[in-house]
């Protein structure tokens, strides 16, 4: 098991670097110069200009910058390794002290930003995964059991119906509905965007009433594709050998649906609620963006609007920096769940 | 049959043939082709996406003798007007016909699903069949590049691409197969990484044949059944991407219409006119679930991993 975890995690080390060195070249060849039109500026002298560029360490080699905006460099010095640098300085703090850089627009740290807004994300993708697990076993389990049912095929039509349906619009459409027509008609409605409502809200009722429309339309995909995994993943179990067994020896057929087939069949769907948990952050984006949910998406939609480049960039590195952890713990999950993963 | 097939359900039409030994040898594609045609829903699907590129081709023919207007052709006197007569599914903010505007629209989705689509094979394609032909450091270099592109996440990629370039569409179609050649490789490399080592490559080899030869006589013409099959499954996730970023503003710009823009200009006025969120949105859906019904057809009826 050791050895499976060493061997995972020293593989994603090139993905770390690649992904790194990609947001790195972006940002240099977008903002290398620092500040665009610095050159243009006819009241700065040469002089002032190369004075700027060494002060932001623009003049070193760019394995350097690379290095000590990886944080590094930084780490290099601490261990009194700094001479390998060339005897470059080490300027600006680094990914590894925890700087992800700051806002080309108001100055505002990434990281501050990024976590300030991180619950918010977590709790809607969370949420919407629970829906999705919750739902989409029982619906299915049912539709395996009852193949080629009237019910079956309702199930099957909503679930291709739900891939292709776009998240937005059936946000829209959901707000349309239940807070635009609801109120006009006079009834409860719920609240189209934000967390909470701003004055005197926040309790949990009214948490729970702006959590609910954005959850559901984006546990939707997930409850579309996971239950017809539940079902076709059913419906192999239900023909195996040992199921066969267990009802030939006279085990009544509600201990062979749950105790043996049902076990065996959510092999495969934690596999794929684990694929979802590297896109924990991003996932939402655009239901952030619609629902005007103060998340990380939402955040990332604003900042891309406003140019503000550095932002965008710091919460991409980051992002990304998550997914690699993220498909880390997936591969040890299966592997805890199901020995033949880590023994091949 | 829809969604997930068994391989009991995969059998079928085989099943049908079985008690004739006198039945004429027929081509793979052939007898794919013609386990495709008894898939009614899928062939459906497949008349409707023909008829939508119909459609767009056809604009400015429609534009001209059905609806008589222009996709940017602003009428003030008949703002938000509702569906009737003269504007069948209604006009927006400054009197411009819906109808006409979802028509040009098509063009928009389709031309940039089709063409992400074929960049996505040709780059992952061309990828997956090198490395997995050669192997070795070949194809651990060229998968921990795939890895990287697939860890960015797709949706933050797009938009930091699309902050980048102001996207026609032409870069909008890069941008999006920036990101999907990833999967496509991984598939087609898994594949040719079973075919590399079957005997009729080596013999191949052994008469002469050079790597060039091999990979694109010999291995691509046995990885390009699961290359269509992965092709047609994407066409539908690439226009709801497309159509997304369109939405929030970093995809298409108005005035060239695109339901994914004309969407979000509706969106302010939906609490007084509603048709202008409904149709666009209808238009995606109704696209993209045609789009996704006939790959699953085609993944049934042409996926040779489905045939065991």
């Amino acid at each position: 098991m050791i050895q499976f975890v060493v061997r995972r995690a020293v593989a994603a080390i090139p993905v770390v670097i690649g992904v790194t060195l990609f947001t790195f070249l972006i940002m240099h060849s977008t903002i290398g110069s620092y500040v665009p039109g610095l050159d243009l500026n006819p009241n700065l002298k040469a002089k002032d200009i190369e004075q700027i560029r060494r002060a932001l360490g623009l003049e070193r080699p760019l394995y350097v910058q690379y290095l000590d905006w990886l944080g590094v460099a930084f780490i290099m010095g601490k261990l009194g390794l700094a001479g390998l640098l060339g005897g470059w300085q080490n300027i600006t703090p680094g990914l590894l002290e925890g700087d992800f850089g700051h806002s080309l627009v108001d100055g505002t740290s990434v990281a501050g930003q990024v976590f300030d807004r991180l619950p918010n994300t977590i709790l809607l993708t969370v949420t919407a995964i629970v829906i999705g697990v919750l739902f989409s076993i029982p619906l299915g389990v049912m539709g395996a059991l009852r193949r080629g049912s009237r019910l079956d095929n309702l199930f099957t039509a909503l679930s291709v119906g739900g891939v292709a349906v776009p998240q937005f619009w059936l946000g829209l459409m959901l707000i349309l509905l239940f807070s635009v027509q609801f109120q006009a008609w006079g009834l409860p409605f719920l609240p189209s965007s934000g967390v909470a409502t701003p004055f005197g809200g926040g309790d949990l009722l009214d948490r729970f009433a702006h959590l609910l429309m954005p959850a559901i339309v984006l546990s939707f995909v997930y409850l579309a594709i996971w239950s017809r995994y539940t079902r076709s993943s059913m419906l192999e179990q239900l023909s195996q050998d040992y199921v066969r067994t267990a009802r030939a020896k006279g085990m009544p057929e509600r201990h062979v649906t749950y105790r043996h087939a049902l076990r065996n069949a959510l092999i495969p769907l934690v596999t794929l609620v684990g694929l979802e948990l590297p896109g924990l952050v991003s996932g939402g984006l655009v239901v952030e963006a619609v629902f005007g949910w103060p998340g990380i998406g939402l955040l990332t939609y604003q900042r891309a609007l406003a140019y503000d480049f550095t932002m965008v960039l710091g919460i991409v590195t980051f992002a990304s920096l998550l997914v690699v952890a993220g498909n880390l713990i997936a591969d040890l999950l299966y592997a805890t769940l199901d020995p033949r993963i880590r023994l091949s | 049959m829809i969604g997930q097939p068994t391989a009991e359900e995969i059998g079928t039409p085989a099943a049908g043939h079985e008690g004739r030994a006198d039945r004429p040898a027929q081509s793979y594609w052939s007898e794919s082709l013609e386990r495709m045609r008894q898939n009614r829903v899928g062939i459906v699907c497949g008349y409707a996406v023909l008829a939508l590129v119909v459609i767009a081709i056809c604009a400015p023919l429609l534009a001209q003798f059905v609806t008589h207007v222009t996709p940017t052709h602003q009428e003030l006197d008949s703002q938000f007007d509702p569906p009737n007569a003269q504007h069948w599914l209604g006009a927006d903010e400054v009197g411009r016909d819906t109808l006409t505007r979802l028509i040009y629209g098509s063009q928009v989705s389709l031309a940039v699903g089709f063409l992400t689509v074929a960049m996505q094979l040709v780059v992952g394609g061309g990828v997956g069949l090198v490395a997995g032909y050669f192997g070795r450091w070949v194809d651990e270099v060229l998968m921990r590049i795939v890895d990287v592109v697939l860890a960015i996440p797709a949706i933050f990629l797009f938009i930091l691409m699309s902050i980048l370039f102001r996207p026609n569409l032409l870069t909008l179609s890069v941008i999006i197969a920036s990101v999907g050649w990833g999967g496509v490789a991984r598939l087609v490399r898994g594949e040719s990484l079973s075919i590399r080592n079957r005997d009729f490559m080596l013999a191949t080899r052994s008469v002469g044949a050079g790597s060039g030869r091999l990979i694109l006589r010999h291995l691509l013409p046995n990885v390009l059944p699961i290359m269509i099959v992965a092709a047609t499954l994407n066409v539908g996730a690439v226009i709801l991407a497309e159509a997304a970023l369109d939405f929030l503003g970093l995809g298409i710009h108005p005035p060239t219409a695109s339901w994914g823009n004309m969407l979000s200009n509706s969106q302010t006025y939906f609490t007084h006119s509603a048709w202008l969120v409904v149709f666009p949105g209808l238009m995606i859906f109704l696209t993209v679930l045609a789009a996704n019904l006939f790959g699953n057809a085609v993944r049934d009826a042409f996926d040779p991993r489905l045939k065991s």
